[in-house]
Formats: C-alpha cells, structure tokens, sequence
C-alpha cells in the first residue's frame, strides 16, 4: 500500500458515507425484492456501481430477459465511458493489465474526489485506486447491513438522507470551478441537462448535459482564439 | 416472478461484464484522445459539465430547500474547505427547511 492509496482513502471517506446511506437503501431494497446475500455481495464486487445495481435490482423478477436488464443496467452506465477516459492518464503508467484491473475501481465518488484532488496537485493512480476501496468497502458493507435489516426506512427525505448524493455533489463541483470560463459550459451543462432529466429516463441527463457542456467549451474556446 | 437461480447469476454476471467493458473502452479510447484544440478543450472541461450536469437536476428538484442548501454548500466549501462539512451541512439545511415549511 502506498502512501498515495492511502491518500486515496482518507480523501474518499465523506464521500463513502453518503455512498454507505445508499447502500443501506438499496440492501433493504433488494430484500424486499428476494435477491439473496450471496448475490448481492458478488454484485456488489463485481458489477460495483449504484446506478447499474439500483436497475439491476429494480428490474429484478419483472419478467424480462437477462440480457435485457443487463444491457439496461449498463445503459445506465454509459457514463462510465468519459469518467474513465478522464482517468486513463492516471491509469497508463501501470500497463495494459495493471491498468485493466485498476480501471474497475473507477465509481462515480472516488472519480470526483480524485479529479478534484488532480486540480490541486498531481495525482497518481494509486489515489484513485485507494479512493475506489474506501468506497468499495463502504458500499458492500452497507448493502449487505440494508439487506441483513429487512425492514424500510420510513421517510428517509425528514433526513435530508435522499439529499445526501447531491450535497456531495454539489460541494465536490465548488470545488472543481475553473472561474469565469467556465460560465458558460457549466449553464449549458445545467440546461441540457435539466431538459433531459425531465424527457429521458435513466441517467441519459448525466451524459447529455456533460457532453453538451464539454461542447460548448470547445466551441467558445475557438471563437476567443 | 422472480428469477430463476441461474438466470439471477446470468443477469448479474452479464451485467458485470457490459459495466466493465464501458470502463475499459473509456480508458482505452480515452488515452488517444487529441493533446490540443477545441476535443482537447472540451475534454478539460467536461469533468466539471459532468458535475453540473449530476447536481443541477437535483437541486432543481428538490426546490426552495434544495437551492437554499447549495447557496449553504457553497458557502461552506468556500469558507472552511471541508467536502465532508460542506455536505452535512446542505443535507441539515435541506432537513431544517422541510420542517419549517411543513413538508
């Protein structure tokens, strides 16, 4: 373990605690819906992803086919596809199969803490990595206690808990503002994003609203040049 | 009905496969992306778009309480530094606010 996992880890706690409300969530969830421990613990290791989870659960015993629900789950996912495109300069320096296990510990929270993080200073991928086990043992902890509890938290929102997600969110983005370029990607972010939110289902409002933002950068950015 | 045990272990195996293979393509195809220009531009960009995108419709959501609480986030992050305080403190604004207007 290198000092940077360490880092990695430490950084990532807060975020391990908004991720470990949801795992309580979703355990009792998936309890209700009579997925077992045993498959919940290789779920949570192996496809290792609230969102694609929450759909894999959520569509579990619905009728439909396993290819189905599984290609919706990653549908869901599609994210990922930029969060580890962000990181694969992080990730190169430990070659094609250490960086092929690595890119596994990629998640929504420890990418944000670490991209937040690499604005400050250089990171290296081991931070990452360390960040993805804090959050990978918080998750998987939470979800089998959720599911081990079996009963529903009843209105988790007096809380503030269903807020939580945002909250981190919304600290983490304060955190990664470039200044005043960034006004305008960030509003058409916000724009697209909102409208999708609303149109599509899913987390297509994720993708959407970053690309769209992303785009914006790049076409404003010329116009200056 | 539920699935049957192998079909369960199909779906969540399928699953883990399509999850990891968006991962690994991310990063595979990310590390040919262009150095310079507008993709480049648009690539230093997009981690914080992502973020706006993943908040805003949230906050949107979640209304007076919701907007009032990342005025309190940005304010905490600004002032104290602390992700982890900046968060606790917008998830007791937002359950502070919900009690006193009575949702």
């Amino acid at each position: 373990m290198t000092p940077e996992f360490a880092r990695g880890f430490r950084a990532s706690v807060p975020a391990g605690i908004g991720v470990l409300v949801y795992g309580l969530v979703f355990g009792v969830l998936a309890a209700e819906k009579g997925v077992s421990a045993p498959m919940l613990a290789v779920m949570n290791v192996a496809v290792f992803s609230g969102s694609a989870q929450f759909i894999l659960v959520g569509m579990w015993g619905g009728g439909f086919p396993a290819w189905q629900v599984a290609l919706a789950a990653a549908v869901v996912n599609v994210r990922y596809f930029l969060l580890t495109a962000a990181v694969a300069p992080l990730l190169g320096p430990f070659g094609k199969i250490g960086s092929a296990w690595r890119v596994h510990f990629v998640t929504d929270e420890n990418w944000a803490v670490t991209m937040a993080e690499s604005r400050r200073r250089p990171v290296s991928g081991d931070f990452l990595v360390g960040g993805g086990v804090c959050v990978g043992l918080f998750w998987f902890f939470s979800v089998l206690a959720g599911h081990g509890l079996g009963f529903s938290i009843t209105a988790p929102e007096r809380f503030g808990l269903d807020f939580a997600f945002t909250a981190l969110f919304a600290a983490l983005a304060v955190t990664m503002w470039r200044g005043r370029k960034d006004v305008f990607p960030w509003a058409v972010s916000a724009a697209v994003a909102y409208a999708a939110f609303r149109l599509l289902p899913g987390a297509w409002y994720v993708l959407l609203g970053g690309a769209a933002g992303a785009a914006a950068a790049a076409v404003r950015g010329g116009q200056e040049q | 009905m539920t699935f049957s045990g192998g079909d369960a272990w199909t779906v969540i195996l399928l699953a883990a496969l399509f999850v990891y293979a968006i991962r690994f393509l991310g990063m595979t195809f990310g590390s040919r992306l262009p150095k310079t220009g507008g993709a480049r531009r648009a690539m230093d960009a997009l981690p914080g778009t992502i973020f706006a995108a993943l908040v805003f419709p949230g906050l949107a959501e979640a209304g007076f309480p919701g907007l009032a609480a990342a005025g309190v986030i940005f304010l905490a992050v600004r002032k104290t530094g602390s992700v982890f305080l900046a968060m606790m403190l917008g998830m007791a604004a937002v359950a502070v606010l919900r009690l006193l207007s009575g949702n």
